[in-house]
């Protein structure tokens, strides 16, 4: 009955967080909040910042859910608190366009908050124990309060770094939590990492209607930044920590052949190689560049051009095959508590 | 759709998780249980925590450097 309120209460996500985004475009631009689609021809202006309608309504129905079930409390305020911060921070960078490093120093401060109530309450926020498919798992009490802000912000960081097409990051957040619920819904036995999961995948596809190709609404780094933080939260409570890594391979890829090349932290508009360029049919063609980053999308179009469409399905696919291995990562580790 | 991208990467994504369930197993059946120094005091226990996350550290650079050379590989090989 736990699961079935968690699940019903996380799908709730849906609606809010598209009737918040369909807010948010009409307030972005009538307030001149407005973003450039560089990928189309026609260069087309989108609403900005909308994304801030998936930070709002995480941080809403996260409160939602402690006042529904407040065994679960402690772990849903350190998700709010998380949300919160990388909120704030990502609309700070949208309006002030800070310098590089600012993202994994914020990143890193999002996760204090998981780290300091764990220690303040043992065992009631997190559980210091890494649960590993096969082989049961090990515990890691000096390591893993040291982690946790890392890998919030490795997660927060990810995810904003691979949103460079219409659809790619809501799209692509909501196929890995899907196949992660599954996984949770035959695992689980506490319902925080399902109605966490749950939560993820409705609001990233209340978002994505609007997202979706062609935009109607940009997320923002509001909201890039608010859905990877949420997301390293939801596997550090959930106790989903390597099946999450798994479900967002992409993400990882992406993001480690950008820094391998680049070889600092950098913001893609202070780029002076960019890693693709449009071609005047539309069609999106690696740069003959070698100094530029070897993003995802550069990969899937080193063999040629390609539609922006016909990348964003590819990117999906290479979602969904990750999603289903996070799948079976967590069936592997067998059931478990929090 | 690029079905050929799909493939490759599939593949290796598919190594890379195979990979990362083989380093868990080493790291929880190999490291964890046995302490390099004797933990009579706790920075001892600092220490062999320490040396353990170092452990984790450098098997996790071999697999990025196996996810990097596949990519180098299967895609930039003409680069």
């Amino acid at each position: 009955m736990d699961k079935v309120v968690a699940l019903l209460l996380g799908a709730i996500g849906l609606p809010v967080s598209a009737v918040i985004t369909r807010f948010l475009i009409s307030w972005n631009s009538s307030h001149g909040i407005f973003g450039v689609d560089v990928h189309k021809t026609e260069k087309t202006i989108v609403p900005e910042m909308c994304g801030a309608a998936m930070a709002i309504t995480l941080i809403v129905l996260a409160g939602v859910y402690s006042l529904v079930d407040p065994r679960y409390s402690l772990q849903l305020i350190s998700f709010i608190l998380v949300v919160g911060i990388a909120a704030v921070a990502g609309a700070l960078d949208d309006f002030k366009r800070l310098g590089g490093m600012f993202k994994p120093l914020v990143g890193l401060l999002c996760g204090v908050p998981v780290s300091i109530l764990g220690l303040m309450f043992p065992g009631q926020v997190y559980n210091p124990e890494l649960g590993i498919p096969l082989f049961g798992g090990f515990r890691l009490p000096i390591i893993y309060p040291l982690i946790i802000p890392l890998a919030i912000s490795v997660t927060a960081n990810t995810v904003n770094m691979l949103d460079p097409l219409n659809g790619v990051m809501a799209g692509g957040i909501a196929i890995a939590c899907a196949g992660l619920l599954i996984g949770l819904l035959l695992t689980a036995q506490s319902p925080t990492p399902i109605f966490l999961y749950a939560l993820l995948l409705f609001v990233s596809l209340g978002f994505y209607i609007y997202n979706r190709y062609p935009s109607r609404a940009f997320s923002g780094n509001v909201g890039q930044l608010s859905l990877g933080a949420a997301l390293g939260a939801a596997a550090i409570l959930g106790r989903a920590e390597i099946a999450t890594i798994v479900a967002i391979f992409p993400n990882i890829q992406n993001s480690f052949f950008f820094l391998s090349k680049i070889r600092r932290f950098t913001e893609h508009r202070r780029l002076t190689s960019k890693p693709t360029m449009l071609l005047p049919d539309g069609r999106l063609s690696s740069t003959p560049d070698r100094g530029a980053p070897l993003t995802l999308v550069r990969t899937i179009i080193s063999g040629g051009p390609a539609f922006e469409y016909d990348i964003v399905k590819t990117i999906f696919l290479l979602y969904l095959l990750s999603s289903i291995l996070g799948f079976l990562t967590l069936l592997l580790m067998g059931p478990f508590h929090l | 759709m690029k079905l050929r991208v799909v493939a490759l990467q599939s593949l290796i994504f598919t190594v890379e998780w195979g990979l990362m369930l083989l380093g868990f197993g080493l790291i929880s059946v190999l490291i964890v249980p046995y302490a390099i120094f004797p933990e009579t005091g706790s920075i001892y226990r600092f220490l062999n925590a320490g040396l353990k996350a170092l452990f984790g550290l450098m098997l996790s650079l071999v697999w990025l450097f196996i996810w990097d050379r596949q990519v180098r590989v299967f895609f930039y090989s003409k680069e």
